[in-house]
């Protein structure tokens, strides 16, 4: 897994590539725990993420509770959508 | 009864006839006796009478001397014919005297020649008769039976009585001599008429044996009178009281007055009418009660044959079932079900123990029970147990039933089985044949705590399952053996699941020819008919099989939109086997068949079951704890159920390939 990492002043954009599963999780963590502590904003953009498994989704979480809510979700596919809608995530994230 | 023309054999009438004939020849005899008595009588009074005759004739003419007389030829007209006349008038008062015929004087001239002295008749015109015919000088030959006695009596024997009939009448003749100073000078015959006492004697024979006869027939009469009126009508209105008698109707009771035996015959028939009645009315009671066992019997069975039809067939995607019953002579306990349900095979196959209508009751109530359990959703050693439960607290009779239930997955080859005392089933395909060694359990209804358990085997591509009642194992041959397991085993095909079924009947049934079927005889045969790409694999339980898993899957399922959301479900399940079972391996089985993927993961861990702890809403803040990945499952997946089974935690889930 690939994670193109963006950072712009206080907000910062991570762009995971391919598949977020239970083995790999600790990838995304590792860059989402790595972030500075200047960062309230962050943007997680998922063009390219084909798929999420719920150790993602717990990440999402912590994400979002880390920024205090400012969590921003961007180029979400169907699928995973359908995902989010699975467990009630769209209606507490901020997907663009 | 003989009636009509043939001829009847009356006693009285052959007693009558047997005694007639007795009295006929009683009467014979009688007139032989008295004859013979009677002739014998009278010879004897003649001779005495002759003795005395003899006397007195030698004492007349002991001075006279008749040597003179004997040899002239006539009486000369002097003295002489008048001496000769008084001398024959004299005798002749003697003749008469003496009741006989003749008297007569002669001598003999020669062997065959007489020559008369002197002959007198006591009748006197006879007497004038021979006083001329048989005169002094007359000679006659002797007759010649006479010859012998003549010479005897001329030789100084008294000679008599001679019966003789001829032209003097039926007389008796003596002969006897007569004596001049102490010499034989001639012989002298004395003829006794006895017609008139033959007469008498036959009139009083006659008139005897006739009273007699006549006092014996009425005897007789009387006789069959009394046997008529104190027997055979007694007899008669006994026999046709035995013709008329009618157990069902009004019974009119005998009142016979007569001897004891008859009395005693009459109060036998009595009591024996009464015995009659009485045990037909038994016997009418007995028959009612047996025609309403018979009915109940026939009501038992046709439940019976109700609930378990002679044959059944089931198939659908990726199985076949058969099965067939042939029950025995009398209502046994056999029974099977198969049926579908929520996409799953299940079978059950039963043995109640004894056998008739509480058998029956029995397997009616014990099927209804296993089948219901199934139906709500119970695994079978659940279903079983909580039949046990049931059995055991309703069994007044101490029945008790074998079963073996089991569920296919047709879309795994998953069959989950549970034993309870049932024979052991028999597995048999391209792999082989072997008998399936489930846990022996024990018969449902005996003990409270039957612990029956679950076991699992995986069948594969046209393998087949053969359950099986007792009735196939101890049917008997002609030479008292068993069919047993080695023939049974010898027996299994691995075709079609009626083929199978049909080769193992079929040999049990030449194997009994000729022996009466003593048991039912029930069979189920299950056969996986797999008709798409399978995967199985025991997998080490570490995160890196969750990749193996995926490659598989997503391979599988490469064509389906859905191949990710998959996917996703099986990481949730398998990730949570990984962290938290601590079993050693995870046995994976992916079957795709259509447009259905079937995922089955099994671990040997601490049972667990997923399904059950599903959370409720969470906080979406909570939700970085985990408590999603069975939520999401149990979106994507069709179906997902959980078993404990042999100490594995077996979790099956179905996709449909097509997006929704």
């Amino acid at each position: 897994m690939t994670i193109l990492k963006e950072i712009n002043g206080s907000s910062a954009v991570l762009k995971p590539e391919g598949w977020v599963d239970t083995q790999n999780a600790d990838e995304l963590k590792a860059a989402i725990e790595g972030l500075d502590k200047s960062i309230t904003e962050l943007t997680i953009d998922m063009e390219k993420l084909e798929y999420i498994s719920s150790a993602g989704l717990r990440l999402i979480v912590a994400a979002h509770k880390q920024m205090n809510g400012a969590l921003t979700i961007k180029n979400v596919s169907i699928e995973i959508m359908d995902v989010f809608k699975m467990t009630g995530f769209d209606k507490r994230l901020n997907i663009k | 009864m003989i009636r009509g023309t043939e001829r009847k054999n009356h006693a009285l009438r052959r007693i009558a006839a047997i005694a007639l004939l007795l009295i006929l020849a009683t009467a014979l005899t009688l007139t032989v006796v008295t004859g013979v008595y009677y002739s014998n009588f009278t010879k004897d009074s003649y001779t005495a009478s002759a003795r005395n005759f003899s006397v007195a004739l030698n004492d007349t003419l002991k001075n006279t001397d008749l040597s003179e007389y004997i040899a002239k030829d006539s009486v000369e007209e002097d003295d002489n014919v008048l001496y000769y006349n008084a001398v024959r008038e004299y005798l002749r008062g003697l003749c008469d005297l003496a009741g006989a015929k003749y008297t007569y004087l002669f001598n003999t001239v020669n062997e065959n020649d007489m020559r008369f002295i002197m002959t007198i008749a006591s009748d006197d015109e006879e007497d004038k008769k021979v006083k001329q015919e048989r005169r002094l000088g007359v000679v006659v030959t002797i007759p010649e039976n006479d010859r012998s006695n003549i010479k005897r009596a001329s030789e100084g024997e008294f000679i008599g009585p001679q019966p003789v009939n001829n032209q003097y009448g039926n007389v008796l003749i003596y002969y006897f001599p007569i004596y001049y100073d102490d010499e034989i000078v001639c012989v002298a015959g004395i003829d006794y008429d006895v017609s008139a006492v033959s007469r008498t004697a036959v009139r009083n024979v006659v008139g005897i044996v006739l009273v007699v006869t006549v006092v014996l027939i009425a005897v007789l009469g009387v006789l069959l009178l009394v046997l008529r009126k104190k027997v055979f009508e007694p007899i008669k209105s006994i026999s046709v009281q035995m013709n008329s008698f009618d157990p069902e109707g009004e019974q009119e009771r005998l009142s016979i007055r007569s001897y004891h035996e008859i009395n005693e015959i009459s109060s036998s028939f009595n009591k024996l009418t009464d015995d009659i009645i009485g045990y037909i009315s038994n016997l009418k009671v007995m028959t009612e009660e047996r025609a309403h066992t018979a009915a109940e019997l026939g009501i038992a069975r046709s439940i019976q044959t109700g609930m378990v039809p002679r044959e059944s067939r089931l198939s659908g995607e990726g199985y076949e079932v058969y099965a067939c019953a042939k029950p025995a002579k009398e209502v046994g306990g056999d029974f099977y079900s198969i049926f579908e349900m929520n996409g799953e095979v299940f079978l059950v196959i039963a043995d109640v123990s004894g056998k008739g209508v509480a058998a029956a009751l029995f397997m009616s109530m014990a099927m209804n029970m296993i089948k219901g359990k199934l139906r709500s959703g119970l695994s079978p050693a659940d279903a079983l147990n909580s039949a046990n439960d049931e059995l055991c607290a309703e069994n007044p009779e101490g029945m008790f039933v074998t079963v073996f239930a089991a569920v296919l997955d047709p879309h795994t080859g998953q069959l989950i089985f549970a034993n309870a005392g049932h024979t052991r089933p028999l597995i048999s395909g391209s792999e082989g044949k072997r008998f399936l060694e489930p846990a022996p359990g024990i018969a449902l209804g005996l003990f409270e705590d039957a612990d029956i358990i679950n076991e699992k085997m995986d069948l594969s591509e046209g393998q087949c399952l053969t359950a099986y009642t007792d009735g196939i194992t101890e049917a008997v041959s002609g030479g008292r053996e068993f069919f047993g397991e080695q023939r049974l085993l010898e027996a299994a095909q691995s075709g079609s699941a009626e083929d199978t079924a049909e080769a193992i009947v079929g040999a049990v049934s030449r194997f009994s020819k000729g022996c009466e079927q003593s048991d039912d005889i029930t069979l189920l045969t299950l056969r996986f008919n797999f008709e798409g790409e399978l995967y199985r694999e025991t997998l080490p339980c570490q995160m890196s099989s969750l990749g193996i898993m995926r490659d598989k899957l997503l391979e599988l399922a490469a064509d389906s939109p859905k191949k990710r959301k998959i996917a996703l479900a099986c990481e949730e399940i398998i990730v949570n086997i990984i962290e938290y079972s601590g079993s050693e391996s995870i046995g994976v089985t992916l079957a795709r068949k259509g447009q259905t993927l079937a995922v089955c993961l099994e671990d040997s861990g601490k049972a667990f079951d997923p399904l059950s702890e599903q959370p409720g809403e969470k906080d979406f803040e909570d939700y970085d704890t985990g408590g999603m990945g069975i939520r999401m499952v149990m979106q994507i997946a069709e179906s997902v159920r959980y078993i404990r089974v042999s100490g594995k935690n077996v979790i099956t889930m179905l996709f449909g390939l097509n997006d929704k």
